[in-house]
């Protein structure tokens, strides 16, 4: 009995941390409808600004400017990039942020070096307290203390303080409450300082229990987009509950199954969002979609499609004319093309976001792999199985995602692709964990660098040429109308959900061929293909391309491999991918394809 | 007080209101009339800043307001009431108000809480009441109310009586009658004509986006023609 009742109270410690980083979470998002990927960035932050205080105040006095110091960070994370993206599509806004988180990222790195740094313990709370012949550690009930008094302080602000009711109001109806002559520009700044503080209090507090390291930040943020699904965007008690529900399911699966607790998490956010898909306390967006622009149809027309032909000419020329190190790196732009082109169809043709495209890419890798080793059969049925495991894997995800808004479905991919992550690290008897699979060897007849290459072609074209058909037929015609008047093409009968599914299990089916080419190209499959720089990398080709350009993703992959390929050796490469991440975003959010046809257009009304 | 100059405007590409022209003097108030689709939500929404206007221009105590957020207009001193309430559901009634809390142009604080209560004693009663259960009256008082705890010199006021039995219209005829002699200016959209009367002498009727009367009610009561023809009653 008492071991229970330890194990219950260290999962309502754990529950504490998760708390103040999903609260923070969810009131920002409650108010600026942002979601704010950046925000377990923050709490990494706040672990590594409280180690580097205590260093010289001590533990007590880090904890609260560590807090107040993450607090202005946020402040100043709002002021420069994220107050101007508030009129721009939710897509640009999400994808912002998760710049930031890589720019972060590197400057942890930069700052604090790459090794874990453990914190100092809290004077006066070093021991262990007995509940029931069970030792408890002081310190742990110290953290349910503080986890029940931000809850009681917010609750405090939200229905005592001016402040809290303007901040409700304006998460209920921002226009009206601007008319009543709150400028909102305030309201947005103070949130952000909050919410951005109570991840940093949360990072700081974690000193004691792990060191500050560069995992914190995706580690937490899936965990945290669980519980604010489960909890409900926007409400603050229902993230309280769903903190408590996911930390008591870490806290008491871990004794029965260790590897268990990543999918207990998946499973009770998969039987909330069944039961109420807006989450425990969440309401439905009352909010209309941003207007967008309306973009034409993504079908390659004239120059276009013999452009098209002359490139397929020039790959099919390649192999006889240039070397192998050339004719290598073609083809994995190739294999990353296709994967970002099935993104591109999601995300350009549908208006669905993936920050997770990893997932199907890895699943796709590590089917074939698995395959290949376990039966020793060879690559052709490998390379039907990885689409079709990718596309099993796209119709679970996207069976959730379509329930939900634009924002539920970033998060619910990119928590599927960190769980997936997590399954291949851990689950060693299956993936290999990180030592991952090795001799993944094409057949006999396309093992030469050459006919890889030829085949790699065959299929990536044949893939990227189906998904335009796609994009510009009829099918991506309904989906469009989904994307840019989803109550209007309901209106007019169409079944937008099941239109929706269908793109996003045929843009898995293209990542997991993708994976699947990929295992075979390089011999080995590791768990990065299923980590999320991975997702980053096919999200950036995407938007470097140009989202709403038909040959996006092979002028972004074509791009983004020649850079990655003379700028990887760079130590902040990942710093300067956000950076480019955040500034077309914010500059050219048509990407290279869009920004040269703007200036197109431009230039023919010039002269006419 | 206010004064709109060749007005045009819409939304995304649909013209909804062209060339409007009034004004307004102090503590004076207009009626805006017109069926359906008229444009009186369009030049209210314009006014309060809601819609970016396309051209003209609009002069609020003789300082232009044209293009100007809304927070800056409300600040300025013009108190909105829309069409829909948007009252605030999840907050309760008194939350509401304290929303709309904010000094008037030099600082004036005519409108507490209390006196809000004081001219609807209806809400004063479900003060603690989630605003989201209020009745449509109710909602209508507290959106007005809320307005008021801005301290507003000019009340534009979107068809108030939509969707209200004509008991409750009557009440609110009485409040709104009571806010003009405390000197307030209002600017009403009505489809209900008496009520429109019970709180402007002067009016203007809209037809498809454009002025198509200009007078007020003594002269419209002596046209019938007119009456018929741009109200259909």
């Amino acid at each position: 009995m008492g071991f229970y009742v330890a194990q219950f109270l260290t999962g309502l410690a754990s529950a504490s941390s998760l708390f103040l980083v999903a609260a923070g979470l969810s009131i920002i998002f409650g108010v600026t409808r942002i979601v704010n990927f950046a925000h377990g960035s923050l709490f990494m932050l706040g672990a590594f600004i409280a180690y580097s205080i205590s260093q010289k105040l001590g533990f007590w006095l880090a904890v609260p400017l560590a807090a107040l110091s993450v607090g202005a960070i946020g402040w100043a994370m709002e002021r420069t990039v994220l107050s101007r993206l508030y009129a721009a599509p939710e897509l640009f806004q999400l994808v912002a942020t998760f710049g930031l988180v890589l720019i972060i990222q590197d400057a942890a790195l930069w700052i604090w070096g790459p090794t874990d740094l453990l914190g100092p313990r809290a004077p006066g709370l070093t021991g262990v307290v007995r509940i029931l012949g069970q030792p408890v550690p002081e310190y742990d009930l110290f953290l349910i203390a503080v986890g029940l008094m931000v809850l009681g302080g917010i609750w405090w602000m939200f229905t005592r303080t001016r402040f809290g009711i303007l901040v409700r109001a304006a998460t209920e109806d921002r226009e009206m409450l601007q008319a009543l002559g709150v400028r909102p520009a305030r309201l947005f700044q103070v949130t952000f300082f909050i919410g951005a503080a109570l991840a940093g209090l949360g990072g700081a507090l974690e000193m004691p229990r792990q060191p500050a390291s560069l995992l914190m930040d995706l580690n937490i943020i899936a965990e945290a987009f669980v519980v604010v699904v489960i909890g409900g965007m926007g409400s603050v008690v229902g993230a309280f509950l769903a903190a408590l529900l996911i930390a008591q399911l870490n806290a008491f699966g871990i004794l029965i199954l260790p590897e268990i607790t990543l999918v207990a998490a998946f499973a009770a956010m998969a039987v909330v969002l069944i039961i109420r898909p807006y989450g425990l306390l969440g309401k439905p967006a009352t909010t209309q979609p941003h207007a967008v622009e309306i973009q034409p149809p993504q079908t390659l027309a004239g120059y276009g499609r013999i452009a098209a032909i002359a490139l397929v000419a020039v790959l099919v020329v390649l192999p006889l004319v240039a070397d192998s190190f050339v004719v290598v790196l073609t083809g994995d732009i190739m294999i990353f093309a296709l994967f970002a082109a099935g993104l591109h169809f999601m995300m350009g043709t549908g208006g669905l976001i993936s920050f997770g495209h990893a997932a199907f890419f890895g699943l796709g890798a590590y089917a074939a792999a698995i395959f290949v080793r376990d039966t020793g059969a060879g690559m052709e049925i490998a390379l039907i199985l990885a689409p079709a495991a990718a596309a099993v894997g796209a119709a679970i995800v996207g069976w959730f995602a379509i329930r939900l808004s634009g924002v539920y479905l970033a998060m619910l991919t990119l928590a599927a692709a960190q769980i997936l992550w997590s399954a291949g690290v851990q689950w060693q008897d299956v993936t290999g964990g990180d030592d991952g699979i090795l001799g993944i060897w094409p057949a006999q007849w396309a093992s030469g660098t050459t006919a890889y290459y030829y085949l790699t072609l065959a299929l990536a074209s044949t893939g990227i040429a189906a998904l335009m058909m796609a994009a510009g037929g009829r099918f991506g015609h309904l989906l469009r109308a989904g994307r840019d008047a989803p109550a209007r093409a309901q209106a007019l009968g169409i079944d937008i959900d099941r239109r929706r599914w269908a793109a996003i299990v045929i843009s898995g089916t293209a990542a997991g061929l993708a994976g699947g080419l990929f295992a075979f190209s390089k011999g080995s499959v590791f768990p990065d293909v299923l980590a999320i720089p991975n997702s980053v990398d096919a999200l950036v080709m995407v938007l470097l391309g140009g989202l709403h350009a038909p040959a996006g993703p092979i002028l972004g992959a074509s791009v983004f491999a020649l850079l990655e390929d003379s700028l990887s050796r760079l130590s902040y490469w990942r710093a300067l991918l956000g950076a480019a991440v955040v500034g077309i975003a914010l500059f050219a959010p048509g990407g290279i394809a869009g920004t040269i046809s703007a200036w197109l257009t431009g230039r023919r009304k010039e002269t006419a | 007080m206010l004064d709109v100059k060749s007005l045009t405007g819409g939304y995304a590409g649909a013209l909804a209101i062209e060339d409007i022209t009034f004004s307004l003097g102090a503590s004076e108030s207009l009626a805006l009339l017109g069926r359906n689709g008229a444009g009186k939500t369009t030049t209210l929404k314009t006014l309060m800043g809601l819609l970016a206007p396309w051209s003209g221009g609009i002069e609020f105590k003789g300082a232009a307001i044209t293009g100007q957020s809304s927070d800056r207009i409300a600040h300025a001193g013009i108190g909105y009431v829309p069409e829909e309430r948007r009252i605030f559901e999840s907050l309760s009634v008194t939350e509401n108000l304290v929303a709309g809390e904010k000094p008037g142009r030099s600082g004036r604080i005519d409108w507490t809480v209390e006196r809000v209560f004081g001219l609807f004693p209806e809400i004063a009663r479900r003060s603690a009441a989630q605003a989201g259960t209020l009745s449509g009256g109710e909602r209508q008082m507290l959106a007005i109310g809320r307005a008021l705890m801005g301290n507003p010199e000019l009340l534009l006021l979107d068809e108030p009586s939509e969707g209200l039995a004509p008991v409750v219209v009557n009440r609110l005829g009485d409040a709104l009658a009571a806010l003009r002699s405390d000197g307030i200016a209002i600017l009403i959209s009505e489809q209900n004509r008496n009520l429109a009367r019970r709180v402007a002498e002067n009016l203007v009727i809209l037809e498809t986006g454009r002025v198509a009367y200009r007078g007020n009610f003594s002269g419209l009561d002596g046209d019938p023609a007119i009456a018929t023809r741009l109200l259909g009653v």
